[in-house]
C-alpha cells in the first residue's frame, strides 16, 4: 500500500457499448518514472483522463497517495498534487510567458486568495529560476502566442514546475520536437522531476529508451505487459501486438 | 373548458414545432444558435403577406414562397457571414444578433412599422362536442406533422440525411471521409431557415405581421430544443407540444407572464439537471 | 513593454476624464444631462465588460440588474410621500410590507446594489455549476430580460406598469434636490472609481485566472482552479455594478420605465461593447459614449436607418474587427511597442552574447 503513489483497482470506463479501459489494475511507486506504451486506441490518454478526473470511470477505484480520488474533478486532483502536460501545448496564448507561469503557481486557487495575491520575493525568485531552466528568460514578457512550438512545449513544462505537483502526467511531451529538443526534454524530465513521480505516455522509441525505467504496455484498454524496456521488447505478446511491424524509432 | 384550452394550444404548439425544428437542426449540425431565427420567421410572414394579401395569390403559394425566400436569406447568411465564423459560437451569436437588428429595421424601412394582416385561408371550425377547433389551427398541426415526417425521412432515408447525421456526430471524421461539410452546412442552414419561414407563413393569418414579431419565437424555439433534446425529432415534437399546451393552459388560469415564468424555470431546471433533454431518445 | 501598453490606456483615460470634467463649462444644461446619462451607460457597459470582455460570458440580459437597482431607488423616491398614485389607482391603501424597506432612501441605495448582486449570484450558481455552454447561458439571460420586462409591466400596481416611475427627483439631500452639475460630477466620480476598480480587479491574480477561463476553461482546471467559483464571483460583482449604474440613472433621468430594463437595453449595451471593444478598459467607455452620442444626433432624423446601420456595423465588426474599434487600436499599439522593445532587447543581447560565449567556453 505505502510506497505506491497511484493505484487503480478494477478500473473500467465505458462509452456506449465500448470499453475504453477494462478492469485495469495499475500501480506506480513513488519516485518512479513510468512510461506507458501502446498502439493508438489502447486507452493511454483515457487512462490519463481518468486519473486527472477529466473522465469519470464507470466502475473501479483510483487511489492517489492512499486517498480515494475516484470521481473527483480535474481542479480537485490538481490541488492534490497531480499535474498534467498535454500533447498539444495548452498554454494561454493571450498572456505573457511570465503570466502563464504565475497562473500555474500553486496555492492561490481560492477566489479570495487570488484576489489578494502578492508577488513576493520568494515567488519572483522561483519564477526566475524556472525561466532559466526552460530557457525563456529573455522572452518572459512575450505573449505565449509568439513562441515557437518547441518553446511552447517548454513553457508548459515550466508551468508544471511552477505548479509543483507530486505526480506528473506527460502526454507525448516530445510531439513535434526535433531530435535535439527531444533529447533536451529527456534530460529535463530526468533532472528536474527527480524526487517526483512521472508517468509518460509516448510513441517515440528513442525518447523512451532515453528515460524509461519501468514500462507498462496497454492494449485495448487492458494491461498487456509491464517491466523494464528490455523485458517488454522481448515479451512475445507485446511483439505480436505492438512492436512487430512497427517502424517507430 | 380545459379541453377548449388544449384545443387552442394545438395551434400554438404546431407553429412552435415548425420553428423549433428549424432552430434545432441548425443547432444540432452546426452547433450554433441563430439569433436571427425570429427574423427569418418574420420574413416568412411578410412573404406570405406579399404573396397573399398584396399579390392575391393562393395561400399555398404563400407558404411555398415563404419557405423559399427564408431559405434563400439563410443561404446568403451562411455563405457570407457564418462560414467565416466557423467554430466560434459566441461570435456567431453576436453576428446573427447584429443581423437580427439589421433585418428587423430593414423590413421596418420597407414595409413601415404598422402590423399587416393576412387572412386565414380556412374559415370555419370543427366541433367535437363542446370543443371548437378552428380549421386553420388544425391545418397548422397537420403542416407541423408533415414537416416533422419530411425531416425524418430526409434524415434517415436519404443519403444527404446520412451525411448530416455523420457531421452532427463527428465533424472532423466526416471531413476526413471526404464529406463536403461546408456544402452540408449551407444546405442545413438553408433548410432550417426555410422551416422558420414556413413557421412565419402559418403564423401570419393568426398573428399580426410586424417587424418585431420574431423575438418571442426565438426564445420559445430555444426552450423547445432544450426541453426536447438537441437532435431529437421526437423530442422536438413532444417539447413543442408540452410548451405550447402548458403555455396555453397556464395563460388561461394564471396569466401570460406567470405562464412564461414557470416555463422558464422549468427550462432552467432541465438545463441544470437533465441537459440532454426531458425526452431522452437513444441516439445511435 | 508594459509601460508602452499602459501608457495609451492611461493617457486616453486621463484625457477623457479631463474632457468630461470640463464639459459642464462648455455645454448647455440639456447636453450635460445627456452626457450624464451616457456616463451612466458607460458604467453599465463597464459592468458587462467584466463578465463578457474578461470572462467570456455573453450576458444578453444585463439590463435586469440595471433595472433592479434603478427600480429600487425609483420606488424609494415614489414612496417618500406615502402611497403613490400608481398604487392608489388600484385600491392599494397602504405601502406593501415587501416595499417598506424602500421608504428609507439610504437603505434603498444599499438594496439597489445588494439585490442585483444576490440575483446574479443565484443565477450564476445555477448555471455555472452545471456543464452548460456559453450559448445556452446567453439565451437564458435573454429570456430573463424578456421575462423581467413583462413582469414589471404586469405588476402595474406595484411598479407603475408600462409607463414606469416618473417625476423622480435628483438625489435630494436634506430635502433639496441636487443641482445638475453637482450630480453630474457625482456620476463622473463614481464611474471613474468603477473604472479604477475594474482595472485593479483585472490586474490581480484573480483577473489572470478569469482571463484564462475565457481562453481555455478546461485547461485552467488542471492547475487547480474551479472555474465555477470564479465565474459566480465575477457575475455577482458585475450585477452589483450594473445595479449601481441603474441607481445613478434614476436621478439623472428623472424617470425609469420597463423599456430600460428589458431586451432593448440589454442588447444595446452589448452593441456598445462590441463596437467599442470588450476586454479593454477604455473600449466600453468610449463605445458607450460614442454610440449614444451618435444615436442622439442621428436617430431623431433617421431612427430606422440608424438602427439598420448599427446592426450592419455589429456584423462587420464581428467579422473584421473582433476586438472592436478601440480594442483594435490598442492591439495595434501593443504590437508596435513589442516590436520596438524586441529590437532593443536584440541589440542588448547581441552585445551581451559576445561576452557570454567567452564565459561558456571556460565552463565547458
Amino acid at each position: 500500500m505505502s510506497g505506491y503513489i497511484l493505484e487503480t483497482e478494477g478500473l473500467t470506463v465505458q462509452f456506449g457499448g465500448f470499453q475504453a479501459i477494462s478492469n485495469l489494475d495499475f500501480r506506480v511507486k513513488k519516485g518512479e518514472l513510468r512510461v506507458i506504451l501502446g498502439p493508438n486506441g489502447a486507452g493511454k490518454t483515457t487512462l490519463m483522463d481518468l486519473i486527472t478526473g477529466k473522465t469519470k470511470p464507470t466502475s473501479g477505484t483510483i487511489r492517489y497517495d492512499g486517498k480515494d480520488i475516484t470521481g473527483l474533478e480535474p481542479y480537485e486532483t490538481a490541488r492534490l498534487g497531480i499535474g498534467r502536460k498535454f500533447q498539444n501545448p495548452h498554454v494561454f496564448d493571450k498572456m505573457t510567458v511570465l503570466e502563464n507561469l504565475e497562473v500555474a503557481f500553486r496555492g492561490y486557487h481560492r477566489v479570495f486568495s487570488a484576489l489578494f495575491y502578492r508577488k513576493n520575493a520568494e515567488i519572483k525568485d522561483r519564477m526566475a529560476e524556472i525561466l532559466s531552466v526552460i530557457n525563456l528568460k529573455d522572452k518572459a514578457e512575450q505573449l505565449a502566442a509568439n513562441l515557437s512550438h518547441g518553446e511552447r512545449q517548454w513553457l508548459e513544462i515550466g508551468m508544471l514546475l511552477a505548479q509543483d505537483p507530486q505526480l506528473i502526467i506527460l502526454d507525448e511531451p516530445t510531439a513535434g520536437m526535433t531530435a535535439e529538443e527531444t533529447c533536451k526534454t529527456g534530460e529535463l524530465i530526468q533532472s528536474v522531476f527527480r524526487g517526483r513521480t512521472a508517468i509518460v505516455v509516448e510513441h517515440d522509441m528513442a525518447f523512451v529508451r532515453q528515460i524509461a525505467q519501468v514500462v507498462t504496455v496497454l492494449h485495448q484498454g487492458k494491461l498487456l505487459a509491464e517491466g523494464t524496456l528490455a523485458e517488454i521488447e522481448n515479451n512475445p505478446k507485446v511483439q505480436e501486438v505492438y512492436l512487430k511491424g512497427d517502424v517507430d524509432a | 373548458m380545459v379541453m377548449q384550452q388544449i384545443a387552442d394550444g394545438l395551434g400554438v404548439a404546431g407553429v412552435l414545432a415548425i420553428a423549433a425544428l428549424g432552430l434545432g437542426i441548425v443547432f444540432g449540425v452546426m452547433k450554433i444558435i441563430n439569433m436571427a431565427h425570429g427574423e427569418l420567421i418574420m420574413i416568412g410572414a411578410y412573404t406570405t403577406y406579399m404573396v397573399c394579401t398584396v399579390g392575391h395569390l393562393s395561400y399555398y403559394a404563400g407558404m411555398v414562397a415563404s419557405f423559399l425566400v427564408a431559405a434563400a436569406v439563410g443561404l446568403l447568411m451562411e455563405r457570407f457571414i457564418l462560414r467565416r465564423l466557423y467554430g466560434r459560437p459566441l461570435e456567431t451569436l453576436l453576428a446573427t444578433f447584429g443581423l437580427s437588428i439589421f433585418l428587423q429595421q430593414f423590413i421596418r424601412l420597407v414595409f413601415g412599422p404598422d402590423g399587416k394582416s393576412v387572412s386565414s385561408p380556412f374559415q370555419g371550425t370543427w366541433m367535437i362536442g363542446d370543443v371548437a377547433i378552428p380549421l386553420f389551427r388544425l391545418f397548422i398541426v397537420i403542416v407541423a406533422i408533415v414537416m416533422i415526417l419530411v425531416t425524418a425521412w430526409v434524415m434517415f432515408r436519404t443519403r444527404f440525411g446520412m451525411q448530416l447525421r455523420a457531421v452532427t456526430q463527428n465533424r472532423s471524421m466526416s471531413e476526413c471521409l471526404g464529406l463536403n461539410t461546408s456544402r452540408i452546412d449551407a444546405l442545413t442552414f438553408a433548410f432550417g431557415a426555410g422551416l422558420a419561414g414556413l413557421a412565419g407563413a402559418v403564423l401570419a393569418p393568426i398573428k399580426t405581421v410586424s417587424p418585431s414579431m420574431g423575438l418571442d419565437y426565438l426564445i420559445d424555439s430555444f426552450m423547445v430544443v432544450v426541453l426536447g433534446g438537441i437532435g431529437s425529432l421526437a423530442g422536438t415534437a413532444l417539447g413543442s407540444g408540452l410548451l405550447g399546451e402548458s403555455n396555453q393552459l397556464m395563460t388561461a388560469f394564471i396569466s401570460e407572464t406567470g405562464a412564461k415564468m414557470i416555463v422558464f424555470l422549468l427550462v432552467i431546471l432541465v438545463i441544470r439537471f437533465r441537459p440532454e433533454g426531458l425526452f431522452r431518445m437513444e441516439r445511435r | 513593454m508594459r509601460l508602452y501598453n499602459q501608457r495609451i490606456d492611461n493617457v486616453l483615460a486621463v484625457v477623457t476624464l479631463i474632457f468630461l470634467a470640463v464639459f459642464p463649462l462648455l455645454a448647455s444644461d440639456f447636453r450635460v444631462e445627456l452626457m450624464g446619462k451616457f456616463l451612466v451607460y458607460a458604467l453599465f457597459a463597464l459592468s458587462l465588460n467584466l463578465v463578457w470582455g474578461y470572462t467570456g460570458l455573453l450576458s444578453l440580459g444585463h439590463a435586469v440588474f440595471f433595472g433592479l437597482g434603478g427600480y429600487m431607488l425609483g420606488l424609494a423616491y415614489s414612496l417618500q410621500n406615502g402611497v403613490p398614485p400608481f398604487m392608489s389607482r388600484f385600491g392599494i391603501e397602504e405601502i406593501p410590507l415587501v416595499m417598506r424597506p424602500l421608504e428609507s432612501v439610504p437603505l434603498a441605495l444599499l438594496l439597489g446594489i445588494l439585490v442585483p448582486g444576490v440575483v446574479a449570484g443565484l443565477i450564476g450558481y445555477f448555471i455555472f455549476t452545471s456543464k452548460v455552454s456559453g450559448t445556452y447561458f446567453s439565451i437564458i439571460t435573454l429570456a430573463l430580460a424578456m421575462l423581467f420586462e413583462m413582469f414589471v409591466v404586469n405588476m402595474q400596481a406595484y411598479t407603475g406598469g408600462f409607463n414606469g416611475l416618473m417625476g423622480l427627483p435628483r438625489f435630494p439631500v436634506n430635502g433639496e434636490p441636487l443641482p445638475l452639475t453637482t450630480y453630474y460630477f457625482i456620476v463622473l466620480g463614481v464611474t471613474a472609481l468603477a473604472y479604477l476598480f475594474t482595472k485593479w480587479l483585472m490586474e490581480t491574480h484573480f483577473g489572470k485566472v478569469v482571463k484564462s477561463i475565457r481562453e481555455h476553461e478546461s485547461r485552467i482546471q488542471f492547475f487547480g482552479y474551479n472555474p465555477a467559483r470564479f465565474k459566480i464571483f465575477v457575475f455577482t460583482v458585475s450585477g452589483m455594478l450594473a445595479g449601481l449604474s441603474g441607481m445613478l440613472y434614476v436621478p439623472m433621468n428623472g424617470f425609469i420605465s420597463p423599456q430600460d430594463v428589458g431586451v432593448v437595453m440589454s442588447t444595446s449595451v452589448v452593441v456598445w461593447l462590441a463596437i467599442g471593444g470588450r476586454g479593454t478598459l477604455m473600449g466600453p467607455v468610449l463605445g458607450a459614449l460614442a454610440v449614444n452620442w451618435l444615436s442622439n444626433l442621428l436617430s431623431e432624423q433617421y431612427p430606422t436607418l440608424w438602427q439598420l446601420f448599427l446592426g450592419a456595423v455589429v456584423v462587420l465588426i464581428v467579422l473584421f474587427l473582433p476586438n472592436g474599434l478601440y480594442g483594435t487600436l490598442e492591439h495595434w499599439w501593443k504590437e508596435r511597442s513589442l516590436h520596438r522593445a524586441e529590437k532593443e532587447t536584440k541589440a542588448v543581447l547581441l552585445t551581451e552574447s559576445k561576452v557570454d560565449l567567452k564565459k561558456a567556453r571556460w565552463r565547458a
